[in-house]
């Protein structure tokens, strides 16, 4: 029902008038005489007590009558039968059924199976109805079918996944089968645990006119939960061998309203429980347990599993993560003569993640199957090799491998030589004048710069370059000097990139490797080089896997970083999925909590490289906080929608008029009740007899009594 | 038998129609008279004439007083001597304060209590009694002392006697104490409006002197019922206070604490051997003066 003035309704604040009236009123009448208050004063008497309203009846009469009269001047009206989900004719719903992780919790999918069961039962004939599971992902189980036994099948069916809750797609695809019924009435019923979290109040969601949301919660008011929500490494120096030393802390979240206290939480690696320990937290505090440390074997991956004893929601008591060993990055160092620049090497020397092995070679020495193996080749003040190498450097950029010039005075780029620089060369440029070149100009959204894009994250300009070479680059120019000049310049080749530094690195025609920002800007240049991107240990469950998580191969090196086209997941539960190559429109996203393996199909080269793909549910999915029903279909909009069913049944005046008659009947009720407020009224205003005559002639034949006793 | 039968419409009569009389003597006189009337003898009369004692003549001793007889059986002189005075004291003490205004019948109380005190003056003058008056709010306003000769002065004094202030029991009952010297009766009448202890502190004086005292309690219907009907302002009539009240929701707990307050004031009076007599407005005053005979037969006794 809705109103034609509803600002009309300010008016239900006259209920007060009786109120006031019946309090206030009653008190300003006569003042009466009396000899003493000294008994009245006695009797404890409250301005409460006071207040208390006799004739209740009267009073909500009278309230009542005011009621009737703002409500029928607000001129209420009913909308379109199509509109009301209690109206009339067949009925079309869409039962969005809840299953994502949170409902894992107790009972509580049971529940929301009953009561979709309950829906289904509720159907009459001629009614249709589609069951919609959603989570994050949104799965249409039946669509608008009438067969009641393919729903209570699809409803049995239904199972909890390991992913989080998203409410919106789910309402806007209920919302979507029912725009285009033409059932008079069409409901969406949601039937959910009501998550606090997975309700976004920005995202505007909007259904059709017409379309009615009932919801249906399931979930409790006082949960228990406790949930390991992360997994941190702190990894210590390789030893000899290689293989690295890893001490694993679990965070484990508290997010019900009791104390968890000594939980048994183990560590296991690759299926062997490895620790154990105890964890206490307090409601809605996170503790942290660390456990004895793990050895990593070289080029490894190991499976680390954090397992909580199970509560009433398990998904959320595991925690998968993959450990792999640090990845190398061979770096190849060619110079006019190997070992010329010390800050190179030093520089090279201290990455940690990725480790750079570097190796330094004279132009003379570098052979095809060097410049093969690196995944970043440097050529440090030195024309590129000629012959073999040369072709074989070519090639290698085409692939994908990196190339960093520095240019120096015996830099030199014949013709003969490939085509990979970005620019022309030109002539030395002498800035010792003065107090030399400056970095004026720096592409800072370029990921080789983007760390110095903060406030006190590096002063490039620090630098003084005093020579360096001129290049004319037409593009990709990434800094410029002060006077304009060439910098920084970047080039794509085939599958490669070459950047060049028209200046050198070894201390002569610049102090940049005696600044602070030279070695993180070199790493950031041979990472960028080389495509190589930071593997995390795990991955939310319905969430797009990006290509480099499921780049298979852990042995690192410019081959793994590279989806390979053909592979397959392996799902923790043994399903076999196809995985998407990079450059396809799909993505890859896992459903499933624990550990998928990335291989390639079979026949599809078969190399034996797999990769491991740690799964865990959204830490948010832990957190059972409710969210009122009420507010979300308050923010549920009725949209414009398709509303092309709705237009084809335009109202008729007489139609319109008999809808919004329903004032009239309110008025008539109102008079009624006045009429009853007459007759109330009178009764109670009715003053009762005072004793009298008949009470005096009573009391003196009291006395006439005594006094014939004393006087006998 | 018939004669007093007879007579029974002339005593029992209403206050309200006393009240048309102007002169509080002939409202007395109507009462009393109808009262004695009524009675088939006077069993009563009389009592101041007993005699009491010898003693030894002593010079100065009035020679009328001896006693003749004995002296020719005994050869001695000795003195007749009889109850203290063949006629008694009565002093009305009236309470004229504000609250004695009040009346829902048409009759006040302050018009009420002068009809009795005229009534049991105008009576005890008959019997030869000395009369006097003391009317009192929170002090003496008004004294006569009491006499053989005083009725009229009484009476004039009753006449005026108008309720204004706030009254006190206490202060003009221990004045009266220490002017009333002699012996008597003190007849009380006020509607009491303190607390019973503080009540039987303020008569208890009176009766230290050796007085015998009764006290006439005045109560309009209207105080004892509690009638009201709608819910008014409450005004004391001695302080102006004012008070909302519902009297629906009070009127039963008003009526236990009134009941509580008579018969506590009955149950101390007793205790300090002070005769308690409840006087409705309605009832009339024949009813008092029988109290009031009941009362001083009782005492004749004791003594």
């Amino acid at each position: 029902m809705s109103l034609l003035a509803p600002a009309l309704l300010a008016g239900l604040l006259a209920i007060a008038i009786p109120v006031v009236l019946h309090l206030v009123q009653r008190e300003r009448k006569q003042v009466v005489a009396f000899p003493s208050l000294m008994f009245l004063r006695k009797i404890p008497y409250q301005s409460v007590r006071r207040r208390v309203i006799r004739h209740w009846p009267l009073l909500l009469l009278r309230a009542l009558v005011l009621a009737l009269l703002a409500v029928a001047f607000a001129r209420p009206f009913l909308p379109g039968a199509d509109a009301a989900a209690g109206g009339t004719g067949d009925r079309e719903v869409a039962i969005l059924l809840d299953r994502s992780a949170s409902m894992a919790y107790g009972d509580h999918f049971q529940r929301a199976r009953e009561a979709a069961r309950s829906v289904v039962e509720g159907l009459r004939p001629g009614d249709r109805a589609s069951l919609v599971l959603f989570a994050s992902d949104v799965e249409i189980a039946v669509r608008q079918g009438g067969e009641r036994s393919a729903l209570l099948a699809a409803i049995e069916a239904a199972r909890p996944a390991a992913l989080a809750t998203r409410y919106g797609p789910a309402i806007q695809a209920g919302a979507g089968l029912l725009e285009s019924s033409p059932m008079p009435r069409r409901e969406v019923v949601l039937i959910s645990d009501f998550q606090g979290t997975g309700w976004d109040r920005g995202q505007g969601v909007k259904v059709a006119p017409g379309i009615a949301l009932t919801t249906m919660p399931v979930g409790e008011a006082r949960v228990e939960n406790a949930a390991v929500v992360d997994l941190a490494f702190a990894r210590e120096a390789a030893d000899q061998s290689g293989s690295e030393r890893v001490t694993v802390t679990a965070r484990v979240a508290n997010r019900g309203s009791t104390r968890i206290d000594n939980r048994p939480i183990a560590l296991e690696a690759d299926g062997r429980q490895l620790d154990a320990a105890r964890v206490s937290a307090e409601p809605g505090t996170t503790a942290s347990v660390s456990f004895s440390p793990l050895t990593l074997p070289a080029n490894g991956l190991v499976r680390v599993v954090a397992r909580l004893t199970p509560d009433r929601l398990p998904f959320d008591d595991t925690f998968h993560a993959v450990l792999a060993s640090r990845e190398k990055l061979p770096v190849l160092v060619v110079e006019t003569a190997a070992g010329q620049t010390p800050f190179l090497a030093r520089a090279l020397a201290v990455s940690s993640e990725p480790r750079f092995e570097a190796r330094f070679l004279a132009a003379a020495q570098a052979t095809p199957a060097e410049i093969e193996r690196a995944a970043v080749v440097v050529l440090n003040d030195t024309p590129p090799p000629a012959g073999a190498a040369g072709r074989a450097l070519a090639a290698a950029v085409d692939r994908g491998t990196g190339l960093l010039l520095a240019l120096g005075e015996r830099s030199s780029w014949s013709e003969a030589a490939p085509d990979l620089l970005p620019g022309t060369l030109g002539e030395i440029v002498d800035r010792r004048e003065g107090r030399g070149a400056t970095i004026g100009h720096v592409e800072r959204s370029h990921p080789v710069f983007e760390v110095f894009g903060t406030p006190r994250s590096g002063d490039l300009a620090a630098a003084r370059v005093f020579r360096f070479r001129e290049l004319a680059a037409p593009a990709g120019v990434l800094a410029r000097f002060d006077d304009g000049a060439v910098a920084v310049a970047e080039r794509r080749v085939g599958r490669g990139r070459v950047l060049v530094w028209t200046s050198t690195l070894d201390g002569y025609w610049n102090d940049l490797v005696l600044k602070p920002v030279f070695v993180p800007l070199l790493h950031q240049a041979i990472k960028y080089l080389a495509g190589h991107v930071q593997r995390p240990a795990w991955h939310v469950a319905g969430e797009a896997a990006s290509p480099s998580m499921l780049a298979a191969g852990a042995e690192g090196g410019k081959a793994a970083s590279r989806t390979r086209t053909g592979q397959v997941a392996l799902s923790p539960s043994g399903a076999r999925l196809p995985v998407p190559g990079e450059g396809s429109r799909q993505a890859f996203v896992p459903a499933e909590q624990g550990f998928y393996e990335i291989r390639a199909a079979a026949g599809e080269g078969a190399d034996g490289e797999r990769s491991v793909l740690a799964v865990n549910v959204d830490p948010a999915e832990s957190n059972l906080a409710r969210l009122d029903p009420a507010e979300l279909v308050t923010a549920v909009r009725q949209g414009p929608g398709v509303a092309a069913a709705s237009e084809a049944r335009q109202l008729s005046p007489e139609d319109r008029e008999r809808r919004q008659a329903l004032w009239w009947y309110l008025l008539a009720l109102a008079v009624l009740a006045l009429g009853a407020e007459a007759l109330l009224a009178g009764r109670f205003s009715r003053r009762r007899p005072v004793p009298a005559a008949a009470e005096v002639a009573e009391r003196s034949a009291a006395a006439a009594q005594e006094s014939q006793r004393l006087a006998s | 038998m018939e004669q007093t039968q007879a007579m029974a419409g002339a005593r029992f009569v209403d206050p309200k129609v006393l009240a048309r009389l102007n002169s509080l003597e002939l409202v007395a006189r109507t009462v009393v008279d109808g009262f004695i009337n009524g009675l088939h003898r006077a069993p009563h009369l009389g009592f101041s004439l007993d005699f009491a004692e010898h003693r030894g003549y002593e010079p100065g001793d009035d020679l009328r007083r001896v006693d003749w007889r004995l002296y020719a059986r005994t050869d001695r002189f000795y003195v007749k001597q009889f109850e203290a005075d063949s006629n008694a004291n009565l002093v009305v003490v009236l309470d004229v304060s504000a609250s004695m205004r009040f009346g829902s019948r048409g009759l006040p109380k302050i018009d009420y209590g002068r009809y009795l005190a005229a009534s049991l003056l105008y009576f005890s003058h008959q019997q030869r009694d000395r009369v006097g008056l003391v009317t009192f709010d929170r002090r003496i306003v008004s004294y006569v002392p009491p006499s053989a000769k005083h009725l009229d002065f009484a009476l004039f004094a009753l006449d005026r006697a108008e309720a204004g202030r706030e009254g006190e029991l206490a202060a003009p009952l221990l004045t009266a104490t220490e002017r009333l010297r002699r012996r008597g009766i003190v007849v009380v009448v006020s509607d009491l409006y303190e607390e019973p202890d503080r009540v039987a502190a303020a008569v208890r004086p009176l009766r230290f002197r050796g007085h015998d005292v009764i006290v006439f309690h005045l109560l309009d219907p209207a105080e004892r019922d509690f009638p009201f009907d709608e819910a008014s302002s409450f005004e004391d009539l001695e302080s102006g206070e004012r008070l909302p009240v519902v009297p629906e929701a009070l009127r039963a707990e008003y009526q236990e604490l009134v009941r509580r307050h008579i018969e506590a004031l009955g149950r101390l009076l007793l205790d300090s051997r002070v005769d308690y007599a409840l006087l409705d407005t309605s009832v009339p005053l024949d009813f008092a003066l029988f109290r009031y005979l009941a009362a001083r037969e009782r005492l004749r006794r004791v003594r």
